[in-house]
This record gives structure tokens, C-alpha cells and sequence, in this order.
């Protein structure tokens, strides 16, 4: 063999051996033995306070949808939304605003991330926007994780990462994440972020192209994936919701996809830090397939809000659990319409429930525009319908419970129940 | 601006090929427009378009593209076609139960293994070293890129398979075997029929199939 190509085959195995090592993962520790950490409050799993209703988006948009929210260090919320004409419509925006507990008011909504701006800036065609879902970072980086669609429908989703140094006022594109082998595509957000004892965040998205179901993601500072756990397989369920207990122990409820047995909630168990998860089962909730909004109180002690049937979004209620989802009591219902669950509802008497409802909602600056827009919405020739869905579910650091959801797809509605007394002398974290 | 490089370069050699009966210059030249308009920002570069509905290329697909656009400018195919048909067979049967069970067919998730996983690279380590002993250096030329390139995040990917492989890779390969499998049968066809003919000019022993191209 000449001196040359002796060279060149030991240079090549060589490199060989320095690509192995340079792409060995940096810390396998975190990803092979991961913990959650928890983020409910200590002491505060009381509820007996008042709900208060409110409207957060202004009826400025025909149609709103899929609301989301952050806690700011100040105690105030800032709610994220898609907003436009029709859902992927090419004028859907992120739009937000925020709410002052001191003041009880929501700001004016202001349409913060844009089509064309991610466009620009990621420099590729981007065609609709859709579900946003915030991550506020220790160090005061807001972060919102935004399904951007460039061709087809939603199966087509990619998800990309925004950046904000001023609580969300403004974005700047960081980056798509990749996370998918099939041309990255189908990988939606919808429901709330948790985090891990070493500084990661876990983001659930969900697929829905070939298959249907779900995962978390988890990301370093940097947006890097560090690792991916799958929640379910096959064409059953999405949009995980994830409910930490301990730092190794967690459940997750899954809006229902399959035709064969639908009408409930699925679930699934981790008892490992997410390394693993039980397979799919049903759990004993009923649902319409639709989205789970949920919070952790304490440790088996759990709010699950949703569509509380089997049928339809005509109904919303808040269930609750004190050991771990064994039994569930039905604690409230936000609304209920199971009544004119039959047919379509006669306009003339569906808006006149409609108007109770925004009677029943404080400070609603502009009535007559949100009747327009539910009648715009919801009302056909043969009659109308209610809808209530997309629930996001968050406890404030001061105990506080928020829940948005969207309203008839033409607000966002707010429940907000100020936390009780805390219980003095526990702690559960 | 790797992922729009590697677009621009598949592009020219997809061209490339499509031109065959072009002159060469005017092939040529257009391969070097093509590049450019690539690699100009988007919205005005191809590359950004084609990637919003093709997603990114794999480094893999990357070097195929240059030894095919060398093939075609210089008419002498760099890869050996022996090399280039076991990688070719690996792919697509990697493929076969990669993309079901990292699309949700199964709870094992091999996509998964790409974002960090010890004995994921060592079996990449145990491939490369396979080929480096047998002297294909093609697969590793391949794999030390595409792990320098992992290493580097040069396609904002945190993946190692979206460096190793992509689906358009996939399909190529399984065209490139579908028309190897043709083309071989056509040249043992033809050396028959070559061998018979001889045969009936002047009686002797039938010659070898060529089965190789250039």
C-alpha cells in the first residue's frame, strides 16, 4: 500500500474514533435518571374562595382560539391566544394581554407575534399560525413554543421557539425545532410546560399525522432537545396533559382519538422521572374528545377542567381529585348546556343565553361586539351551538387558580379563583 | 446556511441529471445559477422554499449530491458502485421500521436514540470501524461528517439521524436500487445475448456478464 493511502486509512479511522466521542451525549446522567420538579404551592390545595369571571381578549378578532398563560415574578398573568378571521387564516396572529390580580382587569389585547414576522425571520414560507404555549425562564427569558405550518393542514405543524427579554411584550425568533424525522412535520403544542430538577423544561406536544399521540420534549436553556419520551403509540390520543406529583411521579391525561372507543379520558403513569410511561388505558372521565386543562394542588390532589361528557363542548366543568385520580368529585361547571344537547338551539333564544353569560362576565367592555361574534360563529340557518374548550389550567405562586378557555371561539374567558388562607404549618413540597 | 448549501447542491445535482442531453456548459452554467439562486435569502433564494416544504437534508444527501454533480461535470463516477449499493440496501432497510416506529407505530421510539444515546454512536462506531477495515471509506467519510456536523449543529438540528439520513434520501436510494437491479439484469440479458451469438458464429465458452457500470 503507498505511504499516501496508508495515511489516508488511518486518518480515517482516526477521525472515526474522534466523531464517536465528540458526539457522545454530555450528560447521560440527566437523561437516564430524570426528576420532575414539582411547582404546585405548598399550602394553598384549599379551595373556597369565589370564582370570578372575566373576558381577556377584547373582540377586537372574529375568532380567537386555544388560550395560554404565564405567571410573571410581579403576580400579574400574561395570556397568549391565536387570533383572526377564521382558524388558518393567513391574518392569524399570537395575540396577548395581560391581567393585574391587584386591579382585576385585564390590558387591551395586542397582537404580539405574526405570520410574516416568523416568516422573515426563520426564512422560511410560513402559511398559519396556531396553539402557543409560554415557558417563563429563572432568569426572566420569556419563551414561546408556536405551531407555524408552511404547507397543509395542521398535521403538517412545526413547532418554533420565540424569544422575549421584556415578559413577553415582544419576540424575536430563536428557531424551529427539529423533531421529527419526516420532514420535521405534525408536531403540535396545546398544553402546559414542566420542568426537571436539573433546569430542563418538558414541553408535551402530540403528533397527529400518522400517528396520533403524544410526547414531551425536553429542552436545555438553549432550546436544545435533550431527550424525547412518547406517551402513548399508534392513532389514540393527544394533547398530554402533564401532572407532576413528586420528582419522580407524574400522570398524564390524553384527549381521546380513536373511533373504536371514544366518549373518555386517557391516562397514563410515570413512576421514574418520565423515563418510562405506562401504556394507554381509559380513565373513568368523560370527554367529547377535547382538551384537558389541569393543575396539581398537592400531591393526589388534582383539578382536571374539560368537557364533561361524552358528546359535546356544551358543557365545561372543573373536576377534582384527592388520591391521585382514583375517585373524582365534580366541583363546578363553568357552563352547562347539556340541556339543548339534541338539537340546534333557535337563535333567538341561544342569544339570550348568550347575553346571560357576558351579563355574568365582569367588566365586559364591549357586549354587543362578543354577541356578534358568537352569532357569527356558532349560529347557521338551522340554529345554533355552544362551545366551550381548550381549557389552560395554572396556579399562581400565591395559590391563586387561573383557567382560560375560549368562549364559543369568539373570546377568551377567564376563571379566576383567589386562593384561600394558606394552611400554616404544611409543607408539601 | 449548511442546510441551504446542501439544498442548493442536491438541486444543481437533480438538475444535473434532468440536463443530461444538454451541453455541457450550458448544464454547467445553469448548475451555477441554480446554486446562487439558492443561496440567496429567502424569499427571494429557491433554498428557502424548497425547505419549507421539504424540510432540511442530511449530510448524507449533501455528499451524494456533490459525488453526483462530480459524475456529471466530469462523467466518472467517484463512488464505487459496491460501496454505494450495500449503503443504498442499508438505508432502505433501515427505513423500513425507522420512519413506522418513529411516526407512532410502536412505544419504542428510535428517533429518540438520536438525540443522545451511548449505545446509539457506538453502533455508528462498530459500522464505521466495519467499513475502515474492509476499506470502504464511502460510509466513513459519511459518518465523520455527519458527526462533525452533529457536533458543530451546523443544520439546527439536535438530532443525529437528521444528520445521518432524511426521507428523500431514502427515496433515491430505493430508486437507485430499483434502476442497479435493472440495469444489471439488462447487462446479463445482453451478455447473453452476446455469448449466444458468438456461440452460433464460433462454438466456445460464454463470456462473464459485465454487471458494472461507469
Amino acid at each position: 500500500m503507498p505511504m499516501a493511502r496508508r495515511g489516508f486509512h488511518w486518518l480515517l479511522g482516526a477521525l472515526l474514533l474522534v466523531s464517536f466521542v465528540a458526539v457522545l451525549p454530555e450528560h447521560q446522567e440527566r437523561v437516564s435518571k430524570p426528576e420532575f420538579k414539582p411547582d404546585y404551592v405548598p399550602g394553598h390545595d384549599r379551595l373556597n374562595g369565589q370564582w370570578q369571571m372575566r373576558f381577556a381578549s377584547d373582540g377586537e378578532t372574529p375568532l380567537v382560539h386555544a388560550p395560554s398563560m404565564v405567571a410573571l415574578p410581579d403576580g400579574r398573568l400574561r395570556a397568549f391566544w391565536f387570533a383572526g378571521k377564521r382558524e388558518g387564516g393567513p391574518d392569524v396572529a399570537i395575540h396577548s394581554a395581560i391581567f393585574d390580580p391587584q386591579q382585576g382587569a385585564w390590558s387591551e389585547e395586542e397582537r404580539v407575534v405574526t405570520r410574516e414576522q416568523i416568516r422573515l425571520q426563520w426564512g422560511r414560507h410560513v402559511r398559519k399560525l396556531g396553539n402557543a404555549v409560554p415557558v417563563l425562564d429563572e432568569d426572566g427569558r420569556m419563551r414561546l413554543f408556536v405551531v407555524a405550518v408552511s404547507f397543509g393542514g395542521w398535521a403538517a405543524s412545526r413547532l418554533v421557539v420565540l424569544e422575549s427579554d421584556d415578559m413577553g411584550a415582544s419576540w424575536r425568533f430563536d428557531e424551529a425545532l427539529v423533531t421529527s424525522p419526516f420532514l420535521n412535520i405534525s408536531t403540535l403544542v396545546k398544553t402546559p410546560p414542566i420542568r426537571y430538577q436539573d433546569g430542563t423544561v418538558g414541553l408535551p406536544v402530540y403528533h397527529e399525522m400518522v400517528g396520533k399521540f403524544g410526547e414531551i420534549l425536553r429542552l436545555d436553556d438553549h432550546n436544545r432537545i435533550v431527550d424525547k419520551e412518547r406517551i402513548g403509540h399508534g392513532r389514540k390520543a393527544i394533547q398530554p396533559l402533564v401532572l407532576v406529583d413528586g420528582p419522580k411521579r407524574a400522570t398524564a391525561f390524553l384527549r381521546n382519538e380513536t373511533d373504536t372507543h371514544p366518549g373518555f379520558l386517557y391516562r397514563s403513569e410515570t413512576r421514574d422521572g418520565g423515563g418510562d410511561w405506562s401504556p394507554l388505558r381509559p380513565s373513568q372521565l368523560q370527554n367529547p374528545s377535547s382538551a384537558v386543562g389541569g393543575v396539581v394542588l398537592s400531591p393526589g390532589h388534582w383539578l382536571l377542567v374539560a368537557n364533561c361528557n361524552p358528546m359535546e363542548r356544551d358543557d365545561l366543568c372543573m373536576r377534582e381529585t384527592h388520591d391521585g385520580g382514583k375517585t373524582w368529585s365534580g366541583r363546578y361547571f363553568f357552563h352547562n348546556r347539556a340541556q339543548w344537547r339534541e338539537g340546534n338551539v333557535p337563535q333567538t333564544e341561544y342569544m339570550e343565553m348568550i347575553s346571560e353569560e357576558v351579563a355574568g362576565t365582569l367588566e365586559t367592555e364591549s357586549p354587543s361586539l362578543l354577541r356578534q361574534r358568537v352569532e357569527r360563529n356558532k349560529c347557521a340557518e338551522q340554529g345554533c351551538e355552544f362551545q366551550y374548550d381548550y381549557p389552560y389550567v395554572i396556579q399562581a405562586a400565591n395559590g391563586d387558580v387561573h383557567i382560560l378557555y375560549t368562549w364559543n371561539k369568539s373570546a377568551i374567558r377567564h376563571a379566576w379563583l383567589p386562593a384561600g388562607q394558606p394552611l400554616l404549618g404544611r409543607n408539601n413540597r | 446556511m449548511i442546510s441551504n448549501l446542501i439544498c442548493a447542491l442536491v438541486l444543481a445535482a437533480v438538475w444535473l441529471r434532468l440536463s443530461a442531453r444538454l451541453p455541457l456548459p450550458v448544464r454547467g452554467g445553469l448548475a451555477v445559477a441554480l446554486v446562487i439562486w439558492s443561496l440567496l435569502p429567502f424569499p427571494v433564494g429557491l433554498a428557502g422554499w424548497a425547505m419549507s416544504y421539504f424540510s432540511h437534508l442530511s449530510i448524507t444527501s449533501g455528499l451524494l449530491a456533490l459525488a453526483a454533480i462530480q459524475h456529471r461535470l466530469r462523467g466518472r463516477y467517484w463512488l464505487p458502485v459496491g460501496q454505494l449499493r450495500a449503503v443504498c440496501v442499508m438505508l432502505v432497510a433501515l427505513a423500513l421500521f425507522f420512519y413506522p416506529m418513529s411516526l407512532g407505530s410502536s412505544y419504542a421510539d428510535p428517533y429518540a436514540l438520536g438525540f443522545g444515546d451511548i449505545l446509539f454512536s457506538s453502533v455508528l462506531l462498530l459500522i464505521g470501524l466495519f467499513a475502515w477495515m474492509n476499506r470502504a471509506y464511502a460510509p466513513c467519510v459519511v459518518l465523520i461528517a455527519a458527526q462533525g456536523a452533529f457536533y458543530f449543529n451546523l443544520l439546527h438540528s439536535d438530532n443525529l439521524w437528521d444528520y445521518l439520513i432524511d426521507p428523500w434520501l431514502v427515496f433515491w436510494a430505493t430508486g437507485w436500487l430499483v434502476r442497479d437491479r435493472l440495469v444489471v439484469r439488462r447487462d446479463v440479458r445482453a451478455a447473453r445475448r452476446q455469448a449466444a451469438t458468438r456461440a452460433g458464429e464460433a462454438p466456445g465458452p460464454a463470456s462473464e456478464p459485465a454487471g458494472s457500470r461507469s
